[in-house]
C-alpha cells in the first residue's frame, strides 16, 4: 500500500505526510505499508514504512485531532520536547524523528520510531511468553522511574505552568466542574485530600501516566514507555500512586504494581536509581488522588460521547465505569483495599 | 412500554446474546467496541429492571440526612455540594457510609460482580 491508497486515512493527509517526509529525507523518500492504528479520541495514529533507497524504517505518525477544553493533556510540542529530554538521558522511549512544522500543513503532532512489542495488559500479565518480562519488571520499572525523576526539572521548565504542575487537586476539580456532573464519592475523596494536605519533599519530572497499558514490552521486559501526554512536574510519589492504582492490576489485585509484582522490589530499584526513599503514606495519598483523576478522565471520555463530539461504545462505557472506580476509591479510603 | 412481545428486557438480551456470539469473529479493531456494546446492553437490562419503590426508599434515606425532601438528582447534587463545602465534615463516618451505599447502588447496575463479597452478600 503506498502513500495515497490507505482506506482509512484521508488522501490529502497522506499527501501532506509524504511532503513532510520528503522535505526532511529527500525527494526519493517514499511511504509504504501505511496502517491506521487509532482514529479517534484526541489523536490520530498511523504506522508507515519510510523507504529511502535500500533502507526501510517503520515509523509512527501521531497527530492531534481534537483539542479539549480543560484538557488533561499537554501540547504535542511539549510531548516531543520531553521525548528529546528522555532520549538524551538514555531512557527507553520511541525515538523522536521529527515534529510537524507549519509548512507541513499537518497541524500539531510528530513522528517517532516504531518499537515492536506488546502493550495488552492481559497478555503481559498472564501469557507464559512474558514470564521473564514479569520477573524483570520491578527492577526495570523502578530503574526507569528513578532515572526519570533524577533528571533536573530545569530540563522540563516548559511544564512549569501546566495545571497539574501548579496544583494537581485544583486541576482535577477544574476539569470535573467543566463537565457539570454530580459525583458525591469524588467530592468525598477531594474533601479528604484537602483535609489531609501533603508537602512533597522533592519535585521531579513525572511521566504522569506510567502504568500497565502504556508500557511496550518484549519477552525480556520494557522496550519503550509510551504516552507522555500527562507529563508534569510534581511529587515523585504521585507516580507510584498512579502505577499502583487498583484499576491497573487487571484482576491481579494481590500484585499492586500494575498486576506485575509487590511494591518492595520496585521501590528498592527506584531508590537505587534516584536516591529518593519511597514514602508509603504519601503513595497512599496519591492513590486516593489517582482514583479521583481516573474518575475525571472517564467522565471526560463519556462527555465526548454524549455531547456527540466523538461518539463510540467505548467512550459510552466509560460513563458507567466511573461507579466501579468510585467503589474502589471508597474501599481504599476505608482501608479495605490496599 | 409496549404490551407486545418481546419485552424490552428481552429485546436487549437477544441483541446482547448475538453480540456475544459474534464478538470473536469480528476484526480486531472492532472487538473491543463489540465487548463494550455487550456491556452497555447488560447495564441497560439491569437499569430497567431496577425496583422503583426501592429507589424511592433509598432517596428518602438521603433526603433525611440532607434535611429536606428532594427528587433523586437534586438530592445527589445537594450531597455533592455539601461535601465540597465541608458541611458534613463533623459527620464524616456517617456521610462516608451514605456515599458508599450510593455508589454500591450504581455498581449494582454497572457491574454487580465488581463488588466485594461483603457487599454482594448484603444486596442478595
Amino acid at each position: 500500500m503506498d502513500a495515497t491508497s490507505s482506506p482509512a486515512a484521508p488522501r490529502e493527509l497522506l499527501q501532506r505526510l509524504e511532503g513532510a517526509v520528503r522535505r526532511r529525507f529527500g525527494t526519493a523518500a517514499a511511504l509504504e505499508n501505511i496502517e491506521v492504528a487509532t482514529l479517534g479520541g484526541s489523536n490520530r495514529t498511523l504506522l508507515f514504512d519510510l523507504v529511502e533507497g535500500p533502507t526501510r524504517r517503520r515509523l509512527v505518525f501521531r497527530q492531534e485531532t481534537y483539542r479539549l477544553e480543560q484538557s488533561p493533556f499537554i501540547a504535542p510540542h511539549d510531548q516531543y520536547q520531553l521525548l528529546e529530554v528522555a532520549q538524551r538521558h538514555g531512557l527507553a522511549i520511541p525515538e523522536p524523528i521529527f515534529e510537524f512544522e507549519p509548512q507541513d500543513g499537518l497541524d500539531r503532532g510528530y513522528v517517532v520510531a516504531f518499537v515492536e512489542g506488546e502493550t495488552l495488559p492481559r497478555r503481559l500479565l498472564t501469557d507464559p511468553r512474558f514470564e521473564m518480562a514479569r520477573q524483570n519488571f520491578p527492577t526495570q520499572a523502578g530503574d526507569f522511574i528513578g532515572r526519570l525523576h533524577a533528571i533536573s526539572t530545569l530540563e522540563a521548565v516548559f511544564l512549569e505552568q501546566t495545571p497539574d504542575s501548579l496544583d494537581p487537586v485544583a486541576a482535577q476539580l477544574a476539569r470535573f466542574d467543566y463537565y457539570g456532573e454530580a459525583h458525591p464519592a469524588l467530592e468525598l475523596a477531594i474533601r479528604w485530600l484537602v483535609r489531609h494536605p501533603r508537602r512533597a519533599s522533592n519535585r521531579c519530572l513525572l511521566h504522569g501516566d506510567f502504568r500497565t497499558g502504556n508500557l511496550l514490552m518484549g519477552q525480556e521486559g520494557i522496550r519503550a514507555v509510551l504516552d507522555w501526554e500527562c507529563a508534569h512536574l510534581g511529587d515523585p510519589m504521585e507516580e507510584f500512586g498512579w502505577l499502583c492504582l487498583r484499576s491497573w492490576r487487571f484482576g491481579l489485585i494481590d500484585k499492586p504494581v500494575g498486576g506485575f509484582c509487590g511494591r518492595e522490589p520496585l521501590y528498592r530499584a527506584y531508590t537505587a536509581a534516584s536516591g529518593i526513599e519511597v514514602d508509603a503514606e504519601a503513595v497512599h495519598w496519591w492513590e486516593v488522588f489517582g482514583f479521583v483523576r481516573w474518575i475525571v478522565l472517564n467522565i471526560m471520555q463519556a462527555h465526548g460521547h454524549w455531547t456527540g463530539v466523538r461518539r463510540s461504545p467505548a467512550f459510552a462505557a466509560c460513563g458507567r465505569n466511573t461507579a466501579l472506580i468510585e467503589y474502589d476509591l471508597l474501599m481504599t479510603l476505608l482501608g479495605h483495599y490496599h | 412500554m409496549s404490551q407486545d412481545q418481546p419485552s424490552l428486557p428481552d429485546i436487549l438480551r437477544v441483541v446482547r446474546d448475538f453480540i456475544e456470539q459474534i464478538k470473536e469473529d469480528v476484526p480486531d479493531k472492532d472487538r473491543y467496541h463489540a465487548m463494550c456494546c455487550s456491556y452497555l446492553l447488560s447495564v441497560a437490562e439491569r437499569e430497567i429492571s431496577d425496583d422503583a419503590r426501592l429507589a424511592d426508599k433509598k432517596n428518602d434515606v438521603l433526603c433525611t440526612f440532607l434535611g429536606r425532601p428532594m427528587v433523586p438528582l437534586a438530592a445527589t447534587r445537594a450531597l455533592a455540594a455539601g461535601l465540597r463545602e465541608g458541611r458534613f465534615d463533623e459527620q464524616w463516618d456517617k456521610v462516608t457510609e451514605l456515599v458508599l451505599h450510593h455508589v454500591i447502588d450504581k455498581v449494582m447496575v454497572s457491574k454487580p460482580e465488581h463488588l466485594n463479597a461483603i457487599h454482594r452478600e448484603e444486596r442478595r
